[in-house]
């Protein structure tokens, strides 16, 4: 290792949507940050020539330069060996994975913070499912409305408010919580299978408004507004239309002057003293050189698995089982989000999906959170449903009912009388924690550069099984109202991934260090300059999506950090 | 909105503001260069210029290739709906796969046509006749034909999708026959409001990322 580089305020480990976001509070605050990224700077002149299927639904190309090559392994149990892990599509580089991702950008329900409480008071304490680790955050949806806020206004995210200042309002979510404003954009426009899906929503006493969605609607700033060209989740946005953190707040943050981008450099390892204080953190540069970066405080951004992982990794004589982990929480309350889908023929019509992005889509909330009755059920808690757009060539020749050829002559003729025809709902559920899914470090398997890789102990719970079949029955009974046939299962119920792009947990967020490992601030209990940012602080998944929250969270933590930073920095 | 009506006129705006054409003429793979299967050592040499001068040893033999092209016309033939697997380049896909990206995967399809090979007697499974090589893949996808590596037919079938139904440059879909068959436009970087509409005609493009300087990945 070469000498110590100068020492800097903070060191941001991974630029994508919680480090992006803290890059520019924490630069705008006058603090001086060096943003490590693991992958490269990409920018439209990239997203452009991989306008492809292959190159992004099959082969996640932006995921080689890392993700894909430390793919965790996985095991049901801890009696079962673990294997290989295969599918989800995260990826590296400045921006992170908000640059290939689906866009969706929701807020939180002010009951998703209070999962626990509020189950508890309305079913009783058996509600909670056996050997859940469900709990209520350490903050609320009042905390971090104003991040929310800030977050939508700074990315450009285009919606309908359905509730501004508790006023309900026509067109948006009827179930949302309350909001200081409208979105700064209007939603993406509607389209022909969103409205088909509307009309049997709304006379089976549905709610349906459109998705707010990270894509801008009009144009924004300099930004162009959305082509509905069909190449969005999984691809780089070719028209700066998607509003990753690349070509917002990293690129604000830049302007400031305080923020080096470093490309290519892949963090190590975290230092830290006799004192259980980090110092900086050690990586490999972009010549492949070991590098010291010194820091007052470290900031760790990746994702669920390398937050875990690098925590683990950076043992010291005073953090022997790793980082910040002197009371065993890392790699606890994992949570993969569930989901299931069906899809329907809608025969003789055109529905012409291949265009549009994810996140112009019609949701419904009526079947998420408790906003209808569980009595009986057996199980708690449910998902945001949608319809959405985006649909893709080769996935379109995969995904067959059960009454379909699957080759020769007659699946070609299937294929061509049908393919145009598909229109599907999709069912996002929120997920309990268990005692028995976790993460740590595989003993036996390692990565390209001989890293131990992480290791994913997890198994789909009783309750989300449940949630999965009710939701699955549900979406069955609107797509056949809808006047779809051949309905199919795209994920079917029961069915759980045990790696996902909606992961949660493993440096859970609480009040308790002996059962959590940062606080509400991110900041770890037993290391207080390291702070951990992203869904890895997440206690629940809620139904939704979890970019904005991770972003709205990573927001309201680097403020607090930014205003105290003398007391917390060393 | 004047361009979301002229989506031509609104790419070609965005185009050189994005310098998305700077590339637009230099289409790479053995897709742009036309190529046949006439040999597969001539086409091992050029399927990746610019990338990797180096000649790549050709993955498949000859007698395999053979067997590949009768499995993956079976799989999409030639019919009255438009050119099968075969006809549109897939076999051209499979080389260039499996000698890249998808050389870890190659023993295993190897190991299958050897397998169809074996079970279709002494002429090959080429030669048989198309009832007897359903068959034989019938018996394939059900995990029952001997000697078939697991995972096999799926990875063949698998494959054979990517190549009919993924971007052309890539080998496959020549002429856009895989695109045209599920009314996929093609590369279109402008959806109007009216296209998106249920029942509205949407034309073909026709497009290859290609065109806007795509490589394959």
């Amino acid at each position: 290792m070469t000498n110590p580089l100068p020492k800097t305020d903070v060191v941001i480990v991974g630029l994508g949507a919680a480090g992006g976001i803290a890059s520019y509070v924490l630069a705008r605050a006058g603090l001086n940050v060096v943003g490590l990224e693991a992958g490269p700077r990409l920018s439209t002149k990239d997203f452009v020539p991989h306008l492809d299927e292959i190159a992004n639904g099959v082969r996640n190309w932006m995921g080689e330069f890392k993700f894909n090559k430390e793919m965790p392994t996985v095991r049901p149990d801890t009696k079962t060996a673990a294997v290989p892990g295969s599918g989800t599509r995260m990826m590296n580089a400045v921006g992170g994975t908000s640059i290939h991702y689906g866009t969706q950008s929701w807020r939180f329900r002010a009951d998703d913070f209070k999962v626990h409480s509020e189950t508890v008071a309305k079913y009783g304490a058996g509600a909670i499912p056996p050997g859940a680790t469900t709990t209520d955050w350490p903050l609320g949806y009042d905390d971090l409305e104003p991040y929310y806020d800030q977050v939508e206004y700074l990315i450009g995210v285009s919606g309908k408010a359905g509730n501004i200042a508790g006023v309900t309002q026509d067109g948006g979510n009827p179930f949302e919580s309350a909001r200081a404003r409208e979105y700064p954009l209007p939603p993406l426009r509607s389209f022909g299978y969103g409205e088909l899906i509307s009309e049997p929503l709304t006379s089976l006493g549905y709610h349906p408004f459109p998705q707010p969605s990270a894509v801008l609607s009009e144009q924004y700033g300099d930004r162009p507004a959305c082509t509905y060209c069909g190449f969005c989740g999984n691809y780089g946005c070719w028209n700066d239309s998607k509003s990753s953190t690349l070509v917002s707040a990293i690129a604000e943050a830049e302007k400031t002057g305080k923020l080096e981008i470093r490309p290519n450099s892949r963090v190590m390892t975290i230092l830290s003293n006799d004192k259980g204080q980090v110092t900086g953190v050690s990586y490999l540069d972009e010549s492949g050189e070991l590098q010291e970066q010194p820091a007052g405080l470290v900031i760790v951004s990746t994702y669920v698995y390398e937050n875990v992982r690098l925590l683990l990794l950076s043992t010291s004589p005073y953090f022997k089982q790793g980082l910040a982990n002197n009371n065993g929480q890392l790699g606890k309350h994992y949570i993969s989000h569930a989901y299931v889908g069906v899809n329907a023929v809608f025969s003789g019509k055109a529905l012409n999906m291949y265009s549009g992005t994810n996140g112009q889509a019609i949701a419904f909330d009526d079947l998420n959170g408790d906003h209808f009755d569980h009595t009986g059920l057996g199980f708690i808690r449910g998902a945001v449903v949608f319809a959405s757009n985006g649909q893709q060539p080769i996935g379109t020749s995969r995904s067959l009912p059960a009454t379909a050829p699957r080759w020769g002559s007659a699946y070609k003729q299937w294929l061509h009388q049908n393919a145009n025809s598909i229109g599907g709902l999709f069912a996002q559920v929120e997920s309990q924690p268990l005692e028995t899914n976790f993460l740590d470090l595989d003993p036996d398997s390692t990565d390209a550069l001989g890293v131990p890789r992480i290791r994913v102990t997890y198994s789909l719970g009783e309750n989300d099984i449940k949630a999965t079949q009710y939701l699955d029955a549900k979406m069955r009974e609107i797509l056949a109202a809808a006047g779809g046939t051949d309905l199919w299962n795209t994920l079917p119920p029961g069915v759980g991934l045990p790696i996902n792009s909606h992961a949660y947990g493993g440096t859970r967020m609480g009040d308790d260090p002996v059962t959590s490992v940062v606080n509400k601030y991110g900041l770890a209990h037993e290391a207080p300059n390291l702070a951990v940012l992203g869904g890895s602080v997440f206690p629940g998944s809620s139904g939704y999506n979890p970019t904005e929250t991770i972003e709205a969270h990573a927001w309201y933590a680097a403020e607090y950090i930014a205003k105290n930073f003398q007391s917390i920095a060393v | 909105m004047d361009d979301m009506k002229r989506p031509d006129k609104a790419v070609l705006r965005i185009l050189p503001r994005r310098e998305f054409i700077r590339n637009s003429m230099v289409v790479s793979g053995a897709a742009a260069a036309g190529l046949s299967l006439a040999s597969t050592a001539a086409f091992a040499q050029v399927a990746t210029p610019g990338v990797d001068a180096t000649p790549v040893a050709p993955p498949l033999t000859e007698d395999e290739l053979t067997t590949l092209r009768a499995a993956i016309d079976r799989l999409i033939p030639t019919d009255e709906l438009g050119p099968g697997a075969v006809d549109s380049g897939v076999d051209l896909f499979f080389v260039t796969l499996l000698a890249g990206y998808g050389a870890p995967t190659l023993p295993l399809i190897q190991g299958g046509l050897a397998a169809l090979d074996a079970a279709a007697g002494t002429d090959g499974f080429a030669a048989t006749t198309a009832e007897t090589q359903d068959q034989l893949l019938t018996n394939a996808e059900a995990g029952t034909l001997e000697n078939a590596p697991a995972g096999f037919f799926g990875l063949l079938l698998e494959y054979t999708r990517q190549g009919m139904f993924g971007d052309p440059m890539y080998g496959g879909n020549k002429n856009f026959a895989g695109w045209d068959l599920i009314h996929y436009p093609g590369v279109k970087l402008v959806w109007s409001a009216e296209e998106q509409a249920v029942d509205s005609e949407v034309a073909p493009e026709h497009k290859s990322v290609a065109e806007y300087g795509g490589v394959p990945s």
